[in-house]
């Protein structure tokens, strides 16, 4: 086989030995390198942020730390290590969980040699593979939330409640008139808080504030101006 | 301009009707390759535009199957049009075709209720499979961008711990001990966390228990999580790092 570039460098974690031995032997052949196995999650976190793959494939059921929770660590620890999940169970609610967690690929284990070399190549080139179905799932998980995470803040913040209330139909789009009228003030007073929002959070536009605030929601520091 | 090119495909009750699109977009090349591409794969393009304002109106009186929409048209903002029809006719699914500059344009679309998105670059035989694929209910996502649409969706507030609606009878005071109360905390180590008395955080949690009705701690924790989970994606998907009240 001709390569353009270096072999895939792969991580095998699973408890089973014979199933790890099956992987190692699909994937080498398929021209990808296994740097390290691990027969649990705890080692496959620790060869993770060792060996720094370019992909872990990942067991869910293990003893000890399985598969979920290591994904989730090896997205804190090693976010540039990417984790495929290869399951026997076809329950979506669990795949979306490692999604959620962190992976970027969550295969069935009896996807073909072929489709999984490939699978891994896709994800190590930035693509995420998981099933049509699963993509739908995805789809309507976010179609379900308002786009901006609006009516939610941070229970401890510099802003006050007023000013949260302001900075919340700012990022609806809203004009000071209409802020004024939806909360029953002034207009001076509703510019007054946005003042003074814009000077807490350090930015210099109503746009930016609001970029601020997904930040916030989501538990992020406020990003400041390089 | 919107043509009506006549043929509505309909046909007498019992046969298989063939898929109705209609096409927009402002260059009236690509219209007609596509306009050829599709047929041969089966569709009937019962309508064509070249700007937003017809797409939208032949898509409300048509109602074609799909819509296919180049997103990025001539002075009219294409996720203003997907937003309208999603609404309006909820049942036209809509195909997005977006440059290969513009495909963040095309998540959002997806995001609003687009059933797919495509590079324009791809062959149109391409575009037509895809077609075919919508219709199936099938999502039609490029490459590349199912990973952004997963990123997108673990960067949404998870509703759990540390965030509360922003309109609340709650004061601020009585939401920290109530998010502190989600995470597990007892009243003596909330006492230690906020630098307060036991007897204030204890008065503090009667409040918030009255003011939500609650009659029981772990009553007003459900409650607080059913709040949180309101405004954002179902916390029992996130159950493992959420107080475990989610379900």
């Amino acid at each position: 086989m001709h390569h353009q570039a270096a072999p895939l460098r792969v991580i095998i974690a699973d408890d089973d030995p014979l199933a790890r031995r099956m992987l190692r032997d699909l994937l080498q052949e398929a021209g990808m390198r296994v740097v390290a196995e691990a027969p649990d999650g705890r080692e496959a976190v620790e060869l993770a942020c060792y060996y720094r793959p370019d992909v872990v494939v990942m067991d869910l059921i293990m003893p000890g730390v399985d598969g979920l929770a290591a994904t989730r660590q090896i997205a804190e620890s090693a976010p540039d290590v990417k984790v495929v999940i290869l399951t026997s169970s076809e329950d979506d609610d669990v795949g979306m969980m490692t999604l959620y967690a962190g992976a970027v690929g969550f295969l069935s284990k009896d996807v073909g040699a072929e489709a999984l070399a490939q699978a891994l190549r896709h994800v190590h080139q930035g693509e995420a593979v998981i099933s049509r179905r699963m993509t739908a799932r995805v789809l309507e998980e976010l179609r379900k939330t308002p786009r901006d995470g609006s009516g939610l803040r941070p229970v401890r913040s510099p802003l006050t409640s007023r000013e949260w209330e302001v900075l919340d139909l700012l990022c609806q789009q809203r004009s000071t008139d209409a802020i004024a009228e939806e909360l029953v003030v002034s207009v001076e007073t509703v510019r007054s808080h946005v003042k003074s929002v814009l000077r807490k959070l350090g930015v210099r536009s109503r746009q930016e504030a609001v970029a601020q605030a997904s930040r916030l929601r989501a538990g992020l520091p406020i990003q400041t101006r390089p | 301009m919107s043509r009506d090119t006549g043929e509505m495909g309909s046909v007498p009750t019992g046969q298989s009707v063939a898929p109705r699109v209609v096409v927009c977009d402002d260059d009236e090349r690509l219209r007609k390759a596509l306009r050829a591409a599709l047929r041969d794969a089966g569709l009937v393009v019962i309508g064509e535009a070249g700007n937003g304002r017809d797409a939208i109106d032949l898509a409300a009186h048509f109602r074609p199957d799909v819509l296919v929409l180049d997103v990025v048209l001539e002075g009219v903002d294409g996720l203003a049009v997907t937003r309208t029809l999603v609404e309006r006719v909820p049942e036209v699914r809509i195909l997005l075709l977006t440059g290969s500059r513009d495909v963040d344009i095309g998540l959002l679309g997806l995001r609003a209720g687009a059933a797919g998105h495509l590079i324009k670059d791809v062959p149109m035989a391409e575009i037509a499979a895809a077609v075919h694929r919508v219709i199936r209910g099938e999502p039609v996502v490029a490459p590349g961008v199912t990973r952004k649409l997963i990123e997108t969706l673990r960067a949404l507030p998870d509703g759990g711990l540390g965030v509360r609606p922003v309109r609340s009878s709650l004061t601020p005071r009585e939401w920290e001990v109530l998010d502190l109360l989600c995470s597990g905390m007892t009243v003596h180590e909330i006492a230690d966390q906020l630098v307060l008395a036991r007897d204030t955080v204890r008065t503090h949690v009667k409040r918030l228990l009255r003011k939500l009705g609650a009659h029981s701690q772990a009553e007003a924790i459900e409650i607080a999580n059913g709040m949180r989970s309101t405004f954002a994606p179902t916390p029992t998907v996130a159950a493992g790092e959420a107080s475990g009240g989610g379900e």
